[in-house]
């Protein structure tokens, strides 16, 4: 289907300094089910050029046809305002040809929806079992195909499938009510959804949210905490992947999701504590956020954001990387044909440390183990967060004892990674949308890392 | 695609056999220009051609997308073989039967407007108030939709433009947003939006340390705008059928100020949020959500107002019924003088990152930014930062006291969808902070 994309560049070329086309065809299945009652399914195929020019500024045109008459209209608005004044900044390199695809076993096509949809029905009779009051499972997978061009010779073309699989619940006890999310994608195909042992987790997590429906708040102090990865991996995402997203510290998402703490002016920075280094790494094998190339045709790698508690690598895309005058690091991500690439995340973690579990716990006399949460945010420049327990117990005497019900963290950044002092050796992954841009635009992530601990905190 | 292409669509899978169905055909024309530190970051271009299909095969439903008439028959053919094999949906009860009358639809004509020079004013006016940069957005839309279903067809054309600008002013900063329809794209002034951001950005005073506590909080209609945007959901009987939402059960009962009346209304044509019929072709009305303090309406679709023994108040999303414009009735106070009224309070212009702890109660947090004041003695004290509003909607509503004859339209984002709103003053807000 991406015939004319040759074409497209030759012709978007004639007219500009440089000029890159991308196509991108994608196959989406999804089905959900509410409270015992399947609600329904959707497939979908979806097919579009984006064609990026460069002359006195930048423009990007996007259509969905396939008529060579009707992407040259778009092109040809999309040159004229790039012959305006404007931000000119763009890495055009090429690097080179290549091909990738995911490894996927139990590929999408070759199941059923009855297969797919036999999934939901387990996970719905789990939650019936254990007497939830809400019970929402959603699944779904997909299949894209990208051809990337641009006229200094680059040609990176990829196929890849993702899976992914969402709930929530919610418990009613002694009236008050406690309610769980959960996300889990990877790319590869169904057989990631048999490994993960979904009903274990939710029938566990049932049991213990009706214990906290009626457990006690904490009172409020200053403690130890030792957090789990689900929270490990919402921090090294919210608060050190977002900030370290140099179209960020250069004001290109001011109007929109923020900029950062982190200025041109103040780098390096000093984050945290030496103990905590947080890594973003596009290649980690049936992560969500996998891939080997970027949608700029960047080659991906792995980039340590915060070393030993410093700021260290930015998250490039092609832009970002001419303004600060370096090479692009294959963080240039759009989630469609239909979407700019800005600089984006893939597999965010707090690099796991040499700690068990019972080492992290076991000399805490006063604390609190926060595994999971529910509520959270960040201001715009990712530094003022806010973290609300989901599962949580009191740690006495380095013992996990009762159930505590929604503790919250709500700190700084700068004070949560310097009141690290010691990372497990039991990192955990956890899918997640991530949005960014305008219109806005999910793309697959993981976010993780191992249990962390973490010396005076203020808890309420 | 065109009438005539929804047509082929819908033939074809009547011939298959399926019921209850919907196609609707999208063609959009859509231009966006982005800037910051007061220059242009980019132009984009959308050319989008597409028609979305809804049906049934007795109580199975399924939809998809179609994007070309290559293989249409085989994606046909993709489709009946998915709804064949999809358990039913015990909870659908079909789409909309009545004829329609679609007279009222009005004929839109839409000109894309120069956003170069909409971005250039902006820039300039949040310059001229004296702020150091501005950062933003400008959008163009323009969109045909053609409908067709088992027992209605319609067509309309629709547009609409959007501006986003926030100020800077070393690290303070305001921010101003403007949506216009159809009949109001004439009175859009860019530069007069640059200038409040730019001014606002530019009022912090000394920066104080914030103290958490309940308090007295003016509300703008960027703030109030967040917060009704993601609480809109709880209208829905979805939402309701689902038990997440604290309207279960609060049908005409008291939850807020007997002078605030909180509306839906897709028929005003001066906002972005407009739209003549829904998604399964019942033309849209006026709703009024909460009347004088009483929620009076539950947003239905025809499939869940059967299920619930009433009428659909043209809402749908045949499963999941939405909102689509909101609208708050003015008060009769001056913003100025609700200000001057607060002896220890806060003002706060705009919020984001509202999320969840408890979806069925409407429990939540959101970070305020853009103009955050502590009011003392009815001036501005000192400007505020690192806090949140921790507090639930129902708790928000029960304390509206006062509302302001001066509305805005507003729109930012995802956080703020297309809305026209007053200042709210409300009492005994949460206000949580950095430990």
């Amino acid at each position: 289907m991406s015939d004319i994309i040759d074409e497209i560049v030759d012709y978007a070329s004639k007219k500009s300094k440089y000029a890159e086309a991308r196509y991108i065809e994608s196959e989406v299945n999804q089905f959900s089910m509410r409270d015992g009652s399947f609600q329904g399914g959707s497939s979908s195929r979806d097919m579009g050029y984006m064609i990026r020019v460069l002359n006195n500024s930048i423009s990007i045109a996007y259509s969905d046809s396939q008529d060579f008459n009707e992407v040259k209209e778009v092109i040809d608005a999309a040159v004229e305002s790039s012959m305006r004044p404007g931000k000119d900044k763009l890495n055009t390199e090429s690097f080179g040809t290549a091909k990738w695809s995911v490894d996927a076993r139990k590929k999408p096509a070759d199941m059923s929806p009855e297969e797919k949809i036999s999934v939901l029905k387990q996970m719905d009779s789990v939650m019936e079992e254990t007497k939830c009051a809400v019970r929402m499972n959603h699944i779904i997978d997909a299949v894209t195909r990208t051809v990337y061009r641009n006229s200094n010779g680059s040609n990176i073309e990829s196929e890849s499938t993702r899976v992914a699989y969402f709930y929530m619940f919610g418990i009613m006890d002694g009236g008050n009510f406690e309610q769980s999310t959960g996300e889990y994608g990877s790319s590869s195909g169904y057989e990631y959804i048999e490994s993960l042992n979904l009903q274990d987790i939710i029938s566990d997590e049932a049991k213990v949210l009706r214990k906290a429906a009626t457990a006690h708040r904490i009172e409020p102090g200053v403690m130890d905490v030792v957090v789990g990865p689900e929270i490990s991996g919402i921090v090294a995402h919210e608060s050190c992947g977002h900030p370290t997203e140099y179209d960020r510290i250069i004001g290109r998402e001011g109007a929109l999701a923020g900029e950062s703490f982190l200025k041109v002016s103040n780098i390096p920075y000093k984050v945290g504590s030496e103990h905590v280094s947080v890594i973003d790494d596009p290649t980690v094998k049936g992560s969500f956020g996998y891939y080997m190339y970027d949608d700029e045709g960047v080659k991906a790698r792995k980039r340590y954001l915060y070393h030993k508690g410093m700021t260290d690598e930015f998250i490039l895309n092609r832009e970002s990387a001419a303004i600060l005058g370096k090479e692009p690091n294959g963080g240039g991500r759009s989630s469609g044909w239909d979407r700019e690439p800005l600089a984006r995340m893939s597999t965010t973690y707090i690099e796991p440390g040499d700690y068990t579990f019972d080492d992290l716990v076991s000399d805490i006399k006063n604390g609190v183990y926060i595994k999971s949460y529910t509520e959270w945010n960040i201001d715009d420049i990712r530094f003022n967060e806010k973290y609300v327990g989901k599962e949580a117990y009191r740690i006495r005497n380095g013992r996990i004892e009762e159930v505590v019900r929604r503790p919250i963290i709500e700190t700084t950044t700068v004070k949560f990674y310097s009141s690290i002092d010691a990372c497990g050796n039991d990192p955990k992954f956890f899918g997640g949308l991530c949005g960014k841009g305008d219109p806005e635009q999910g793309v697959p992530v993981w976010m993780g890392g191992p249990h962390v601990r973490l010396r005076g905190m203020y808890i309420k | 695609m065109n009438m005539d292409g929804e047509r082929r669509i819908y033939e074809l899978l009547r011939s298959k056999g399926l019921e209850n169905i919907i196609v609707t055909g999208i063609k959009e024309d859509t231009r966006q220009l982005r800037f910051s530190n007061n220059l242009k970051d980019l132009t984009n271009y959308w050319k989008e051609e597409y028609a979305v299909v809804f049906s049934s095969l007795g109580k199975k439903v399924a939809s998809t997308t179609i994007k070309s008439f290559n293989d249409l028959e085989k994606q046909i053919d993709r489709f009946v073989s998915l709804i064949t094999s999809l358990p039913e949906n015990e909870t659908f009860h079909g789409i909309n039967s009545q004829k329609m009358d679609y007279s009222s639809i009005r004929d839109v004509s839409w000109e894309h407007p120069d956003i170069d020079s909409m971005a250039k004013e902006a820039i300039e006016g949040a310059l001229s108030a004296g702020a150091q940069r501005a950062t933003g957005l400008v959008y163009s839309r323009s969109w045909d939709v053609s409908l067709v279903t088992d027992y209605n067809s319609c067509s309309y054309s629709m547009g609409d433009v959007e501006l986003v600008v926030r100020a800077f002013t070393g690290d303070f900063t305001g921010q101003e947003s403007l949506h216009a329809g159809p009949d109001s794209i004439n009175k859009m002034n860019p530069h007069d939006v640059g200038f409040e951001a730019g001014m606002t950005s530019r009022e912090m005073p000394r920066v104080g340390k914030p103290r958490p506590s309940r308090y007295t909080v003016l509300m703008s209609p960027y703030l109030l705008g967040n917060i009704l945007s993601y609480c809109s959901m709880y209208f829905s009987q979805y939402q309701i059928d689902s038990h997440l939402s604290p309207l279960e059960s609060r049908l005409d009962t008291e939850v807020s100020h007997k002078s605030f009346t909180l509306m839906d209304n897709p028929l005003d044509y001066g906002g972005a949020g407009a739209v003549p019929v829904d998604d399964e072709g019942t033309p849209t009305r006026k709703n009024t959500l909460i009347d004088h303090g009483v929620v009076k309406t539950i947003l239905q679709s025809y499939s869940t107002a059967k299920m619930h023994g009433t009428e659909t108040t043209g809402n749908a999303g045949v499963i999941s019924p939405k909102t689509w414009q909101l609208e708050v009735l003015p008060g009769t106070r001056k913003f100025k003088d609700m200000i001057s009224e607060i002896k220890d309070g806060l003002f706060i212009n705009n919020a984001w990152y509202t999320r969840f702890q408890d979806y069925r109660n409407g429990v939540f947090s959101t970070v305020p930014r853009d103009g955050v004041f502590h009011i003392k003695d009815g001036g501005i004290d000192e400007s505020w930062s690192g806090i949140r509003i921790s507090d639930s909607f129902l708790n928000i509503l029960s304390n509206i006291k006062d509302i302001s004859s001066e509305r805005k339209r507003v729109k930012w984002w995802e956080e703020i969808s297309p809305s026209y709103l007053p200042y709210v003053l409300v009492d005994n807000v949460e206000i949580s902070m950095t430990s």
